[in-house]
């Protein structure tokens, strides 16, 4: 086989798996208002995808609001405007870091999870088991985790936007000795509810891709365990590529 | 009351199904005999609607189904229950809530109505008291039971089993086809089970097919299979290889 039969071969895979990716977050987007309900199932998801996330996005936060403000008054200071310390930390987070890193991050955890799930439920038949029992899979699996996935991560983001401002503020008031109601006045002042509001829109997007790509990878697992093992690493692949390549168009759609 | 017309599949370029006939008669219990990759769980999953033919049709009750939607065989589903060869049994749930899964989805009944049912079920395989084991708790035969449960749950018409026995040791074998002897008996329902265990096989057969490379060679009675002297089946009922057709 030559180059470019590869190539083309890669690239017929590559568009039959985006048609597939499609027509599935179609389905699933139809059977979320499908009956019956599965409430207890979608607390479990609340509870796995956003409360034990918690930890590790907040970390992340907190570190990238302090680096930011590390790197930006060390610059700032050279020419007197270390006062827009608070501003480009407050600006940069709510719109860009909070929502992209910590997606990257959830990505990380709860896509590959979501993914080793329904991939060994799907090698192991109980995906068929659902199907025999007339229960549809995209409803019973992908609807409580996408749900969770789309409400949790804006509520994770906005929790990242304080603590990830708080970090910034700690460095700078603690560490360098600044003013502190310098830093808040110009967080408060440059930014604004949209900037916020756009992070937390991104943050939803970002939750649905995320467990969009784990279910759909999960289930179109293939082979035993390194068919499971394949589909989880895939996920966080897709996931994450998806989150930087959404980034930058939905940032041009709303600024 | 299942019927399979001219039944043509592949996979790739692996040709996995060669033109099978078929028909399962109301209330008999039916083999599908054939030795491993023959086509026998494939079989299977077409009467089921996990899978459709590239040829050929599928007949439920004298109804065409092949062409149905997804939301068409989930209705058309209820009227079945699946054994699979490893159970399947969801592995994040006891026995009891995977007994209660399908009762819990499909009707309306009280939790007080799904305790008496699932205990029913769970007595009918032998598994009263193992209702908050997990699924891994289990030993092979214990899981192939429970999945036994769970697929009579909703009391259905028909039961599939795939590969009931596989795996298990001649004790639990036998076990096993005294449930399957057991189920059928008490719930009066029609029965297609898929082995390669003869002597399950004869156990609980009234009526069986054997498949080889995707084609049916064998329709007949337990009588009739022993009677056969075409070679690929005296070769199979001996365990051997089929001189014939390997040289």
């Amino acid at each position: 086989m030559n180059f470019l039969d590869r190539l083309g071969n890669w690239v017929l895979e590559v568009v039959a798996q985006a048609g597939d990716f499609a027509i599935l977050c179609g389905t699933a987007l139809k059977a979320i208002f499908k009956r019956p309900f599965d409430i207890r199932n979608l607390f479990k998801q609340l509870e796995r995808i956003g409360v034990d996330s918690m930890p590790v996005v907040l970390i992340t936060a907190l570190f990238t609001g302090m680096v930011i403000a590390l790197q930006t008054y060390s610059g700032f200071k050279r020419f007197q405007a270390q006062s827009m310390v608070g501003a480009l930390v407050g600006v940069s987070l709510t719109r860009e870091l909070a929502p992209v890193l910590a997606g990257l991050m959830v990505a990380g955890r709860i896509a590959s999870s979501i993914a080793a799930e329904i991939g060994t439920m799907r090698v192991t038949e109980q995906v068929d088991a659902l199907e025999v029992m007339g229960v549809d899979p995209v409803q019973y699996l992908f609807v409580p985790r996408i749900l969770s996935g789309t409400i949790m991560l804006p509520l994770l983001v906005g929790v990242a936007d304080v603590v990830g401002i708080y970090g910034g503020f700690f460095l700078l008031v603690n560490v360098f000795g600044e003013n502190p109601d310098m830093y808040l006045n110009k967080v408060y002042q440059y930014t604004n509810v949209h900037d916020v509001v756009s992070g937390l829109v991104k943050a939803a997007v970002f939750g649905f891709v995320i467990a969009m790509v784990g279910c759909f990878k999960g289930l179109r697992t293939e082979g035993g365990a390194e068919g499971v093992g394949n589909a989880t690493t895939g996920s966080v692949v897709m996931a994450s590529l998806l989150i930087l390549i959404l980034d930058f168009f939905l940032s041009k759609l709303m600024f | 009351m299942i019927e399979l017309k001219n039944i043509y599949k592949s996979f790739g370029s692996k040709q996995v199904l060669n033109g099978v006939n078929l028909h399962v008669v109301k209330g008999e219990s039916f083999v599908i005999l054939g030795g491993s990759g023959t086509g026998k769980s494939v079989m299977l999953k077409h009467i089921i609607g996990l899978l459709k033919p590239d040829k050929g049709r599928v007949f439920i009750d004298g109804r065409d189904v092949t062409d149905f939607t997804r939301q068409e065989w989930f209705k058309i589903r209820r009227r079945f229950g699946m054994s699979f060869q490893e159970a399947a049994l969801f592995d994040f749930m006891n026995v009891y809530e995977n007994v209660a899964f399908p009762i819990r989805r499909h009707t309306r009944s009280t939790e007080e109505e799904i305790k008496k049912r699932v205990g029913y079920c769970l007595d009918l395989v032998g598994l009263s008291g193992n209702e908050k084991l997990m699924p891994s708790e289990l030993s092979g035969g214990m899981r192939r039971r429970a999945g036994f449960a769970r697929s009579i749950a909703l009391n259905p018409e028909v039961l599939l089993f795939d590969e009931p026995t596989t795996g298990l040791d001649p004790v639990m074998t036998d076990q096993i086809d005294n449930v399957i002897n057991d189920l059928r008996r008490g719930l009066d329902v029609t029965c297609v089970t898929i082995t390669h265990d003869m002597i399950s096989a004869f156990d609980i057969a009234d009526r069986m097919v054997m498949l080889y490379e995707g084609e049916i060679v064998f329709t007949g009675t337990t009588d009739d299979i022993l009677k056969s002297r075409v070679p690929i089946i005296r070769s199979f009922l001996k365990g051997r290889i089929c001189e014939e057709k390997t040289q």
